[in-house]
């Protein structure tokens, strides 16, 4: 049962014109083995605040608790590049994270590897790989240490279309395997309905704007045409969150003026 | 319709003298006819005037310091001060550069003082070690070191500086212990800049031992060169800077280039790598 439970969080960043906050006040809980999406525009603090859920960045106030059958939860991070050892061979890249290098470690990087579809790879560099074939080196990476929560950072962000589709139903295979809790974050909202139970949108100011509940029947495919409608959907909510933001910023403009 | 595909041959492809103009600029070739041109050069200057020994005369004192046991016994002993000296160098500059790159306080408290150490020429060190140890071993070993650590120092630091902050963020979220990133993200991310600073560290090393040996040694490279110098021999005393020459340019092509070539066999290709086993254990 692993669960993550972001209580009042707030993210303020000194800037040379003064305090910038970057999350304001953010609440919710992930349920055991669901896969939430953290959708926003670029600069709502996305990424700060999957740093700050895995423990890179420290918040300015508020807390974060990760709890796997009452203990600390088990993390795994896959990043929006890559982040291989050039000069370890794709097994050992693996092996680095392990926490004991054992037998046991050594099956599971093997299953790891087997799981991504480049078992063949292990001896490779990483550099003889295709970059869509690197980043499911960096998914496989975080599926070995078999973690309670995973936290994703935009991880196909960097790929060309027809590979980061062939990566999002590999993921969707790998986690209806697994059952891992993940935390994902993206800025595109076609990703996130074909990949979540749940839409969290970030507003710009680092606020919750809408917590979508996603009940579309699995495996689901971008084409599909209910994913369609509800990115649509989606899609049509942060044109009114935009709309909304540019009044607010006129009016406030009209008031200082 | 139908194509025709005509192949260009140069005029002289396949003759001798192309055979010949391939080989020159290959490496070996390049590199043999500079030796050639070298010697030639030698013995011309040991025609024309009498201060030069040839390359003959040279040749006969060097082989004569084989069949009599100096060079063995000699050489031997110096490579002996020389491996625990390099060998430390490379320790405890290596360390030090992990220090200098990773932390600016230890970069203002130790960067400037390892630049004093950059600029003090090894002959100062030979001359101050001679006097603070004496004749013996210690003198030739402290003055190796202090003439090659520098050099390692600042170029390892150069390298830590350049240590990707994407692999050590990786390796915090993961929480990879430190000893385990220390020989895996830090010590061959330096490596590149470890190799250079190791073939200054040879050269500057080597210099030193050799004047530390001159002036405070009854043994070594140094000290037999000297003595063919004080017995104003010039073919002796030039067959032992041959030897020294020698071993400079043999180290420098035998051993760092392919140690340097095995380090490196992730950047070339394919060859290599399908020879690379994965790691038994990575723990460390």
């Amino acid at each position: 049962m692993a669960t993550v439970t972001v209580d009042c969080l707030r993210k303020v960043f000194a800037t040379p014109t003064g305090p910038q906050t970057v999350i304001d006040d953010i609440s919710f809980e992930v349920a055991d083995q669901s896969f939430l999406s953290l959708v926003g525009p670029s600069g709502c603090g996305k990424t700060t605040l999957l740093n700050i859920i895995s423990g890179i960045e420290a918040a300015t106030s508020g807390s974060v608790e990760m709890k796997e059958n009452g203990q600390a939860a088990k993390l795994a991070y896959v990043f929006q590049e890559p982040r291989l050892l050039p000069w370890r061979s794709v097994f050992d890249n693996l092996m680095y994270v392990q926490p004991v290098q054992d037998d046991a470690a050594r099956e599971r990087v093997t299953t790891a590897l087997e799981r991504v579809g480049l078992a063949h790879a292990a001896k490779k560099w990483p550099g003889q790989l295709s970059g869509g074939q690197q980043q499911r080196i960096g998914i496989a990476r975080a599926f070995s240490v078999e973690p309670d929560v995973l936290l994703m950072d935009e991880p196909f962000s960097h790929l060309d279309a027809i590979t980061a589709r062939g990566l999002r139903e590999h993921l969707q295979e790998l986690w209806a395997h697994t059952r891992k809790t993940v935390i994902f974050v993206t800025h595109d909202v076609s990703e996130a309905a074909e990949l979540s139970d749940r839409i969290l949108m970030l507003a710009p100011g680092g606020r919750i704007h809408e917590d979508i509940q996603v009940t579309l029947p699995r495996p689901r495919r971008a084409s599909d045409p209910e994913v369609a409608v509800l990115e649509a959907s989606v899609l049509r909510r942060f044109e009114d969150l935009e709309a909304a933001t540019k009044n607010q910023s006129a009016q406030l403009h009209s008031q200082t003026a | 319709m139908t194509t025709t595909e005509k192949r260009v041959q140069p005029a002289d492809s396949g003759t001798t003298t192309a055979k010949v103009r391939h080989w020159l600029v290959r490496p070996i070739g390049a590199s043999t006819t500079a030796a050639v041109i070298f010697l030639v050069i030698w013995q011309l200057a040991d025609a024309l005037g009498d201060r030069l020994p040839g390359p003959i005369a040279v040749t006969a004192a060097a082989i004569l310091e084989v069949q009599e046991g100096e060079f063995i016994d000699n050489f031997a002993i110096s490579m002996q001060r020389f491996g625990i000296g390099i060998g430390l160098s490379i320790v405890i500059g290596t360390v030090l550069g992990l220090a200098i790159g990773s932390s600016r306080l230890l970069n203002d408290v130790l960067g400037d003082l390892n630049l004093v150490g950059l600029a003090i020429p090894a002959v100062i060190w030979a001359l101050l070690c001679t006097m603070w140890f004496g004749f013996g071993n210690t003198a030739p070993i402290v003055t190796i070191v202090l003439s090659a650590v520098p050099f390692i120092a600042v170029n390892v630091a150069a390298g830590a500086r350049s240590i990707p902050p994407s692999l050590q963020h990786m390796s915090g979220s993961f929480a990879v212990p430190f000893n385990r990133r220390l020989r895996h993200v830090m010590l061959p991310a330096v490596s590149g800049y470890l190799f250079a600073g190791i073939r200054f560290a040879v050269m500057s090393g080597w210099n030193g031992l050799l004047l530390s040996e001159w002036f405070g040694a009854s043994d070594g490279v140094g000290h037999r060169a000297r003595y063919w110098y004080d017995a104003n021999r010039m073919p002796g005393f030039l067959a032992w800077i041959a030897f020294f020459i020698l071993f400079m340019v043999l180290t420098d092509r035998l051993l760092l280039e392919r140690i340097s070539r095995k380090a490196f066999r992730w950047r070339d290709g394919d060859a290599d790598a399908k020879s690379a086993e994965p790691a038994k254990n990575l723990a460390g």
